[in-house]
């Protein structure tokens, strides 16, 4: 087995002359979030002022409810217990009245609950009473309102992990949300001592939108991703699309280059509620119809395929009405189900075996079909190897 | 969206990847699966076609597979391309996802 590597080796964003990130970047590693803790404080000041204007009868039944939930989580253990189905609930927040469902007058702090299944803010108060023994619930004018939220699931994919895993939501500061894909480095210096994130264009580089050194958050900006807070790398190469009619694009991939301490290079996956890594081979493997083939993404997470088809072509939508040919493509279908949806762009697609030999790189889907550029085509493009 | 795993084990994510031997004759996406640039430059010129490739059907003779993104009727679409069955598949377009 070769030598695992520590990312102590690499260098870190903004390290050499000429490098197009951040002006304020400073030399060598990058003191972790400096200004992103600011703006953070900042955050949880305003938040705590406004709690302290609430009413302290609703904060203090808020805390009743708080150690109810925390009891039912004790006892949960991953299936919703007899207890929490007779609570009825799943979380609680302060919010705001709007002055008809909830007693006061609109803008005025109210308790909100949030509940499994739909049920009135009178039922809720008027259960919530005897189950959790909260005697100020029993006031008909006590300001509760019953948010129906069902189950609420967990979605490690998309909430912000460090270091970063593959698999997980990523993005250019100015897009909604893909995947990271995996960990690569340059084939030669100085981009053999980089680090960096490999996802596709339309992810890492807002399609062909740029500029080199824009920053790449962790999760995407959908998913809860500010700037520069969340950033873990910043864009370093991508292979441009080209949208002219009559063109043939092969790849729409790219590069960030990373801080070595806010990425890993396993790929993540959730089972039983727990998340969970795994790596990949570093030898990719070509396609061919028949293959078996798996990718852990932001949206549909860990999924399995089969590739039907190598040498495609197709027409893919970036919106706006730029339409990209790609030619030499993969098709990959799930029967009875969908490999991939909205969000799940970069995903590394890899045998499903004991190889788990990186195929193809996930970037566009319709019909049922997801599409991916080789994987060879995408390292040779970018010029870069595997780092698993 | 997928929030369970796919069926089958997933214990082989447990270990450490195995080496990569060389495929297999014949698994390396042969000719046989591609078209013609031509055949597939005409094809992709049909409107609303915005995908075309060559799959195996359930008895693993090849088929080509059309990618019509319109809902509607597909019956000016060829039956058979090459000399081969032809597959109408999407009924939504091709996106960057």
């Amino acid at each position: 087995m070769a030598t695992r590597k520590t990312h102590t080796e690499f260098q870190a964003p903004g390290t050499e002359d000429g490098q197009q990130g951040s002006s304020s970047e400073p030399s060598g590693y990058e003191v972790p979030d400096e200004d992103g803790s600011m703006e953070m404080e900042a955050v949880e000041s305003e938040t705590e002022a406004f709690l302290s204007g609430v009413d302290s009868q609703i904060m203090a039944v808020k805390s009743e409810l708080e150690k109810l939930l925390g009891s039912l989580s004790d006892e949960a253990d991953g299936a919703q217990s007899q207890a929490a189905m007779d609570a009825n609930i799943t979380g609680v927040g302060i919010g705001l009245g709007d002055g008809e469902s909830v007693s006061g007058s609109p803008g005025d702090p109210v308790l909100e609950v949030y509940t499994l299944e739909p049920e009135s803010g009178g039922e809720l108060r008027a259960r919530l009473a005897s189950v959790a023994g909260v005697s100020a619930l029993a006031d008909s004018d006590f300001p509760i309102k019953a948010v129906h939220t069902g189950v609420i699931d967990a979605q490690p994919h998309r909430m912000r992990l460090r270091p970063a895993p593959g698999g997980i939501s990523c993005g250019h500061f100015a897009i909604t949300a893909g995947t990271l894909g995996c960990l690569v480095r340059g084939r030669s210096a100085p981009r053999i001592n980089r680090l960096m994130v490999l996802s596709n264009n339309h992810v890492l580089a807002n399609t062909n939108g740029g500029p080199l050194g824009a920053s790449i958050l962790q999760p995407g900006p959908f998913d809860g991703g500010n700037n520069p807070a969340d950033r873990i790398a910043i864009l370093e190469r991508f292979v441009p699309i080209n949208f002219a009619a009559g063109a043939a694009n092969v790849v729409d991939c790219a590069t960030g280059w990373a801080w070595p301490d806010r990425v890993r290079k396993e790929l993540m996956y959730i089972a039983g509620g727990v998340i969970r890594f795994f790596r990949v081979g570093s030898v990719p493997v070509a396609a061919f119809p028949g293959m078996q083939v798996g990718k852990t993404g932001r949206t549909t997470q860990l999924t399995r395929g089969g590739v039907t088809a190598v040498g495609v072509t197709v027409n893919v939508n970036y919106g706006g009405g730029r339409i990209a040919r790609f030619v030499n493509q993969i098709a990959v279908r799930t029967p009875g189900g969908n490999f991939s949806a909205g969000g799940d762009s970069g995903s590394l697609i890899w045998t499903w075996d004991a190889r788990r030999a990186p195929v193809a790189l996930l970037f566009a889907g319709g019909g049922g079909t997801t599409f991916g550029n080789p994987i060879a085509s995408v390292l040779a493009r970018l010029d870069v190897r595997l780092v698993t | 969206m997928a929030t369970s795993l796919p069926p089958g084990s997933t214990d082989f994510l447990d270990t450490d990847p195995l080496p990569v031997t060389r495929p297999a004759a014949g698994q390396g996406g042969a000719a046989a699966d591609r078209l013609p640039q031509a055949v597939v430059d005409k094809l992709m010129g049909m409107a609303g076609v915005d995908g075309v490739w060559i799959e195996r059907d359930a008895s693993g003779q090849r088929v080509v597979v059309l990618h019509y993104s319109p809902k509607g009727a597909t019956a000016h679409l060829p039956r058979t391309v090459e000399g081969l069955p032809t597959r109408i598949v999407g009924g939504e377009p091709i996106r960057a996802l």
